[in-house]
């Protein structure tokens, strides 16, 4: 029986593990594959965590909390970083 | 004197083209709302896909889905298209562009679940107010503002319920809402008539309806696997994704395009001041 589930989670620990390789061997996109990577399995993450609690597929207002949890969070953890980024670039 | 005049008739051409767009599209949506979400066969934007039938829609989604397939790993990879060559280009990929990344997912998909769900039209059904994001961030950032789009639909998907392998086909069908603008359109400034209508012909109609084919064509392809029916799938899927995206995008875009171009490119952050064409 074809899992899609566990599926999508290999593909993601396969971007993963080049992306690892590829930064480790100091070759460039490697750090861009481990983003890919990571923010994949990290939906899996997410998605197998909404199965466990039966959050999954359901019209619960939590997931648009969710959703804006990870507007706020991601946006600004990434602002900062990239603020910081180019302020010691300037240096 | 006549420069300016000309000027005033270009923008006030523009202004009429985006609201006879804008009207076109709000009349089709309510076609859709007379006609009833169960009769996609009667709404108008279907007819072009019950006249040509699944087949043909097919055969072209898969052309649309070869071209876009090669395209995504092309770029990943270095390569693009410019002035009709193909030329490598250098992306820099570092903690800037990467965290272009993770900002443009985050913020995409983020939007896209917070807003997943609500009813914007009641009792019928709800719009994605945040597709109107995804060709900002190709326009904007370029190559690593339509992965991270493609990464935002993913996240999108496993909230809003949608996750499966038919999701691997939205990945890249949002990262072609995201490319096409950035890649076709010749003055990205959304400060000129030419920059407009530019937007219209390509963040709009040309990407809503390749990104629609693209994913359409995936989900009908792996029908035995997803189990979505090829009726269902040409019949009400295409069509309600060409117009959710292309309605809230011909609304939305071109004013936060507007605001978010100076900034950004104040900053260094547009595509342009990062990438080098060799």
């Amino acid at each position: 029986m074809f899992d899609q589930y566990a599926t999508l989670t290999i593909i993601g620990v396969i971007i993963l593990l080049i992306g690892i390789a590829l930064y480790a061997a100091r070759k460039k996109g490697g750090l861009m594959l481990t983003l890919i990577g990571g923010l994949w399995l990290f939906t899996m993450g997410l998605y197998y965590g909404l199965v466990a609690t039966k959050l999954y597929g359901s019209r619960s207002i939590l997931l648009n909390v969710i959703g804006i949890i990870i507007l706020i969070v991601g946006a600004t953890l990434s602002i900062v970083y990239i603020k910081k980024y180019l302020g010691q670039a300037k240096r | 004197m006549s420069s300016g005049k000309s000027s005033t008739a270009l923008w006030a051409v523009t202004f009429v083209i985006a609201a006879l767009f804008i009207a076109f599209l709000l009349y089709i949506g309510i076609d859709i709302i007379t006609k009833g979400l169960g009769n996609p066969s009667k709404w108008l934007i279907t007819q072009p896909f019950v006249l040509l039938g699944a087949t043909t829609w097919f055969i072209i989604g898969g052309i649309l889905w070869a071209l876009g397939t090669v395209l995504f790993f092309m770029e990943l990879l270095g390569w693009t298209i410019r002035g009709g060559r193909l030329v490598r280009q250098v992306i820099r990929w570092d903690p800037v562009d990467v965290s272009i990344v993770a900002l443009t997912a985050a913020v995409y998909g983020g939007a896209l679940a917070a807003t997943g769900g609500i009813p914007i039209i009641p009792g019928f059904t709800w719009i994605r107010p945040a597709n109107a994001l995804a060709p900002l961030f190709g326009v904007l950032f370029g190559i690593p503002g339509a992965l991270g789009t493609a990464i935002g639909n993913f996240i999108a998907d496993a909230l809003s319920g949608y996750l499966s392998v038919g999701s691997i086909g939205g990945f890249i069908g949002n990262f072609i809402i995201a490319y096409v603008p950035y890649k076709l359109m010749r003055d990205q400034t959304f400060r000129t008539p030419r920059s407009i209508v530019e937007f219209y012909v390509w963040g709009v109609i040309i990407a809503s309806v390749w990104c629609s084919l693209y994913i359409s064509w995936w989900l009908d392809a792996l029908s035995p696997v997803i189990g979505l029916p090829s009726q269902f799938v040409w019949g009400f899927f295409a069509p309600w994704v060409i117009f959710n995206n292309a309605f809230i995008t011909a609304i939305v875009s071109p004013i936060l395009g507007y605001i978010l171009y100076p900034p950004i490119k104040a900053r260094g952050l547009h595509w342009t001041d990062r990438v080098e064409f060799k």
